[in-house]
């Protein structure tokens, strides 16, 4: 295992009884990465912290921790420290107690040096003045950055997260994303994140992993992961999207980009895994990546303005196909810049892509996967 | 926690529980079923001390004024607490709210026993009522209160009303007060909103509630002795002498053995009726 | 809407009722106390004025409560039956909480309906079935190991607390574990997590958490104890606690004595159900 990597699982499987939470993980986290473990609630990616954590022991593979084998260590002696879900402050103990309470299990140093770097973990998560304040007297903001600096005192290789952000309301949420990123940069720290919310792993993270069902299906930077998802799980559970399905590949113009039958109409894509000609497929195209031009024009699809909602800086405006057998129908997002488009409901247009801002995969067997469970 | 360590803090657990379960509750039962199937003299195995109960007619009166004695004042009981309960949770302000649940309250932290000393304190012979009545000139010597039945059910009432009222008014504090003005709307007057929607919500915790008063009434010896003197005739009472005083330790047990059947048979039934939980209603 | 303001025939009816039941419930109490303190040997009216004779008077035929050696005594072992009760009964209930919060396994259920057996059972039945048990017991003992080793089963000051224990166990298991069934588990692995060993955490963070319960349980312990007559009566020997020697006094009459130590143990009592009041409300909020 490479110094540059601070976490590394190997193969690991969880089984609790019949059920396989975790199936065979490999992934590698490199030192002072922003790292986010992104899927949805009953992934395994709860499982997944925990085992790094210590709290979950394998039942097969192994996890490494800056480069030491760490399956028969207990979380008390491990290098990382977690911020809980429910933050999981001591409700008993004041700010202060609470930031030198793992100072305290560790000893060999005195009072007044715990003092002094729990103020100054205090301070770098920007909470002075309420050491001596009880837990349930101060904020869910100022909770948040308690755990943190709790966490952060002790100097762990790796820092977890376990959604800590997702108690917050839609204000709290977007500010302290930010500072969590400004941190992370600040501090060099190693950090885990899971989520089950893909704006903050987006946001914040140098390479993120999407789980599902146990299983990783991508581990990539943000950017790559929005626009090339790797598996048709991804590219419905990563940002908004309109999804076309039963389509038929009809021809490749070259390696990836792929000619596509849907509803009669002849759609370009970018092939998302390895696809022949006649296999049925559905494609996924971003509501911003697609052009509107008013009235009937060349190299388009042709519709007709359905509906148009207003939601301040954008218009999700929804345009009925008109050369399509079935009742097919594209969401468009549009940005309110100087250019944008005047439309009404009832507009002629004509929609385009570039080929691959569409990406075509395999139709599954059962159509939504990855909603049983 | 892998699996082992779990289970030996579970036997670590365990062992105490066990053994206080075991040696002062279990094990002191099964002695006690044991010696009343067991005759005094001789030590083998007989019937006698049931038949001895069941065949004395005293022992037969007994047992039915005890059970009798005891619906009947869980009966009157439950007429003084529901109102209660009900003026607590839905009539009364903040501070006549306090204050009933304070009366409520207070007597039972004081013990059963200086509850009963107080009704003795009034009711004797040479006793405040009795003097509060040659006050008023209704009467012109002292009279006897105490040694009745009447004094007795006052005396169970007193020490039951706790165990009523608590429980009805935790399951009428759920019923929402929207739901009897609906009923109110919907054209209904006070004793049809009564009967069809504030009993039927109060149900279970009329059902807890008499459940435990009957019990506490059933086992109660303090109270009914002080109160009904030695012709209390009393279930309990007839148990403390054949252990205590004649110290026949079988016929004690076989007495134990029919009142504690009695409750339990008792308990079931209401549990079955009221298709509630023993663990839920605890 | 039975809160609305106009005086309607029905909150006449309520308020009146409400009045009679403070006067039934409050009355007797009242009454006694004026009698703790009315200076008339036959404990009951006309009021002849103030006295604290029957507290603390040590004339022959006026003996206060304080100057009764007999009723002292049974004050203090009441009181050390009580403590060691509490004591027990707390740690117990804690054990037992862990045991069903915490762990799963078969017959647990049958085993939590056992442990609520001794709060069902009447108090005569415990008492007699304790007694009969102990006394088979103590009996064998001094076969065994010769006369005098059964004696601490025999009814008694130990007879006593295990009689008591086996039913205060139960409600303080209950108070507990209902306090445990709201700790967030997560606090203890967090404490883990900052380095704490499994018993630092369990000491600092879960017994820390379950304190005000631990402190409810144990005053409700200590009042059940020091109250309980039905199965303390059975098992008590020569040393009475308070209530067996006042029932005892009760059966030859009422002194003005009795209504001196009704009224203290009611401010004691009083208090320390007011104490265990609001540690159920502050613990419930």
């Amino acid at each position: 295992m490479s110094p540059e990597i601070d976490v590394g699982l190997v193969n690991v499987t969880k089984k609790f009884g019949n059920l396989v939470a975790v199936d065979n993980v490999s992934l590698e986290v490199p030192k002072g990465s922003f790292f986010s473990i992104l899927g949805p609630s009953g992934s395994g990616k709860t499982t997944l912290l925990r085992m790094i954590a210590g709290f979950e022991v394998p039942t097969s593979g192994d996890i490494f921790i800056g480069g030491q084998r760490v399956n028969d260590v207990p979380p008390n002696k491990r290098p990382c420290n977690m911020v809980f879900q429910r933050l999981a402050l001591f409700p008993m103990m004041n700010v202060l107690d609470n930031v030198t309470f793992g100072l305290r299990r560790r000893g060999g140093m005195s009072k007044a040096e715990m003092e002094r770097r729990a103020k100054d973990a205090l301070a770098r998560v920007g909470l002075q003045g309420l050491e001596k304040r009880k837990i349930n007297q101060i904020s869910g903001g100022q909770q948040q950055r308690v755990a943190l600096a709790r966490s952060l005192v002790l100097e762990p290789t790796v820092l977890l997260l376990d959604e800590p952000l997702g108690s917050l309301d839609l204000k709290l949420r977007q500010s302290m994303k930010l500072e969590l990123k400004h941190l992370q940069a600040r501090t060099g720290t190693t950090f885990v994140y899971i989520t089950h919310d893909q704006t903050i792993a987006l946001a914040m993270s140098d390479t993120v992993a999407v789980i599902n069902h146990g299983k990783i299906e991508q581990i990539a930077p943000p950017e790559e992961l929005y626009r090339r998802p790797a598996t048709h799980f991804v590219a419905s559970f990563v940002g908004e999207n309109n999804k076309l399905v039963n389509g038929k590949v009809v021809a490749f113009q070259d390696e990836e980009k792929v000619e596509v039958d849907i509803a009669g109409i002849r759609m370009l894509g970018r092939a998302g895994e390895a696809l022949s000609v006649n296999d049925t497929v559905d494609l996924f195209i971003r509501p911003e990546m697609i052009t509107v031009r008013p009235g009937k024009g060349e190299n388009g699809i042709l519709g007709k303005v359905s509906e148009i909602n207003f939601d301040g800086s954008h218009s999700l405006v929804i345009v009925s196909l008109l050369e399509s057998k079935q009742p097919l129908s594209l969401n468009v997002k549009i940005q309110h810049t100087e250019n944008a488009p005047d439309l009404k409901i009832g507009d002629l247009v004509t929609l385009s892509w570039r080929w691959d801002a569409a990406n075509a995969f395999l139709s599954m067997a059962q159509p939504h996967i990855e909603a049983e469970a | 926690m892998n699996a082992s360590t779990k289970r030996r803090s579970l036997w670590l657990l365990l062992t105490p529980m066990l053994l206080w379960i075991g040696l002062l509750f279990v094990l002191p039962h099964l002695k006690l079923f044991y010696l009343s199937f067991i005759s005094r003299r001789g030590g083998e195995f007989t019937f006698a001390n049931y038949l001895y109960f069941f065949q004395s007619p005293l022992y037969r009166k007994i047992f039915l004024r005890t059970a009798v004695f005891s619906i009947l004042v869980t009966a009157l009981t439950l007429l003084i607490s529901f109102p209660l309960a009900f003026i607590i949770t839905k009539v009364a302000g903040k501070r006549l709210k306090m204050m009933l649940l304070l009366a409520v309250i207070l007597p039972y932290w004081v013990s059963e026993l200086i509850q009963a000393f107080t009704w003795m304190v009034l009711f004797r012979e040479s006793g405040v009522l009795s003097y509060l009545l040659q006050m008023l000139g209704i009467t012109h010597h002292n009279i006897e209160f105490l040694y009745h039945d009447t004094t007795i059910a006052v005396g169970l009432v007193y020490t039951s009303l706790l165990f009523m009222t608590i429980p009805i008014m935790n399951s009428l504090d759920t019923l929402d007060d929207s739901l009897v003005e609906a009923a109110y709307d919907l054209g209904g007057n006070f004793w049809s909103t009564l009967r069809e929607i504030i009993i039927p919500h109060a149900a279970p915790g009329i059902m807890v509630g008499s459940i435990m008063v009957f019990m506490l009434n059933l086992g109660n010896y303090v109270t009914v002795t002080l109160l009904g003197g030695k012709n209390s005739l009393w279930l309990t009472e007839i148990i403390y002498n054949q252990f205590i005083i004649r110290f026949n330790q079988n016929k004690g047990s076989a007495f134990s053995v029919i009142l504690l059947t009695f409750s339990v048979i008792f308990v079931w039934i209401m549990l079955k009726i009221t298709k509630q939980d023993l663990s839920e209603a605890m | 809407m039975f809160r609305r303001n106009e005086l309607s025939l029905s909150k006449v009816l309520f308020y009146a009722y409400a009045i009679l039941i403070l006067i039934f419930t409050l009355g007797p109490l009242v009454i006694v106390t004026i009698l703790a303190f009315n200076n008339n040997p036959s404990a009951s009216f006309p009021w002849q004025g103030f006295t604290l004779d029957w507290f603390k008077s040590s004339t022959p035929n006026r003996v206060g409560l304080f100057n009764d050696a007999r009723m002292m005594h049974a004050i203090g072992t009441s009181l050390q039956v009580a403590i060691v009760v509490t004591l027990v009964s707390v740690v117990l209930g804690v054990n037992n909480a862990f045991m069903f919060v915490r762990h799963r396994f078969s017959g647990q259920s049958l085993l939590y309906l056992l442990m609520l057996g001794p709060l069902v059972v009447p108090g005569v039945v415990l008492g007699t079935s304790i007694l009969a048990f102990s006394y088979g017991i103590a009996n064998s003992l001094d076969k065994l190991l010769g006369a005098g080793a059964g004696t601490f089963l025999r009814p008694g000051f130990w007879l006593v607390v295990l009689g008591q224990v086996s039913f205060v166990a139960t409600t303080t298991t209950l108070v507990i574990a209902a306090r445990l069934k709201r700790f967030d588990l997560s606090l203890e692995e967090a404490a883990l997590d900052l380095g704490a060993s499994r018993a630092e955490a369990v000491r600092l963070i879960t017994l820390r958490f379950l304190a005000p319960a631990m402190l409810g349980a144990g005053i409700i312990a200590f009042l059940f104890s020091f109250e309980n007559f039905n199965t303390t009566y059975f098992l008590s020997g020569s040393d009475p606690t308070v209530p067996i020697l006042l029932y005892s006094r009760l059966r030859f009459g009422i002194t003005p004595e009795i209504n001196a130590v009704s009224v203290m143990l009611m401010i004691v009592t009083g208090l320390l159900g007011f104490v265990a009041f609001a540690f159920q409300k502050e613990d419930a909020a």
